[in-house]
């Protein structure tokens, strides 16, 4: 008679699990968890857009920066360059080598 | 004096360029030396004998201003056309990377040689007309680049 109780007993605990289980993977849960990816995604992206690329490490020397902001300068300007001599929207669109631009 | 190459006298016949020639002061600068400051008031129009003219703009990187170079002037080009158009302030910083002659142009002097040689006036405005265009186009161009990536970075 024990036996046959803690089996049910087993039986009863082991349904219940089931059930939470399920219940927290419902469709409606699954619509939840959406809604509040989708709530919480705008904000991110937001952030991610306002820095538009890494941010720039402190660890970089200044020269290092400033020799690379002097490269894209002079990589730009020979592109305005190339565009004021054969203006059209397409080398408006090329990339440099720049690594400030890519 | 005169440079043959001189972007400033094209069209000119040679007793007209000596005419522009006439108002000019020579000036001497150093390795290093500042031929004006961002903001600074502008009287002349400078011209290139001999040596070079760095144009630089101001780029801030963490609380240091450094300088960027933008556009090197060699003998015969024209600069500083600031001194012709109002307001009369430098728009870039500019100094001499080598041991630099120049003619300088005072704007007082050149208006009244344009007031009674009209033709002068004319063809120099036209020269100086063509420098600041160029100048105008090519950061026209790097602005649409830039607004370009921007919208592809943010909208993509």
């Amino acid at each position: 008679m024990l036996m046959l109780l803690t089996i049910v007993f087993i039986s009863l605990a082991a349904v219940a699990f089931m059930v939470l289980v399920l219940f927290g993977i419902s469709p409606e849960n699954q619509k939840g968890n959406a809604a509040e990816a989708r709530t919480a995604s705008p904000a991110s992206r937001f952030f991610a857009s306002e820095s538009a690329g890494p941010a720039p490490s402190q660890d970089v020397p200044v020269e290092v920066l400033l020799s690379q902001i002097q490269r894209h300068v002079r990589l730009e300007k020979a592109a305005a360059e190339s565009f004021v001599q054969g203006p059209n929207a397409e080398s408006l669109r090329s990339r440099t080598a720049s690594p400030l631009a890519n | 004096m005169r440079s043959p190459q001189s972007d400033l006298l094209q069209g000119l016949s040679e007793n007209e360029a000596a005419l522009v020639m006439a108002t000019a002061e020579p000036v001497s600068l150093a390795t290093g030396a500042v031929l004006f400051q961002l903001g600074g008031e502008a009287e002349r129009l400078y011209l290139v004998v001999r040596g070079q003219i760095d144009l630089l703009i101001p780029i801030r990187i963490r609380d240091r201003d450094e300088d960027v170079l933008l556009e090197e002037k060699r003998p015969g080009e024209t600069l500083g056309w600031s001194g012709l158009v109002p307001p009369h302030r430098f728009t870039l910083k500019a100094t001499a990377p080598v041991d630099t002659e120049l003619l300088a142009f005072p704007r007082k002097k050149l208006e009244e040689l344009f007031a009674a040689e009209p033709a002068i006036g004319h063809a120099v405005t036209r020269n100086v007309a063509a420098v600041i265009g160029h100048r105008l186009q090519i950061f026209q161009a790097m602005w649409l680049r830039e607004v370009q990536r921007m919208v592809e970075t943010r909208h993509a």
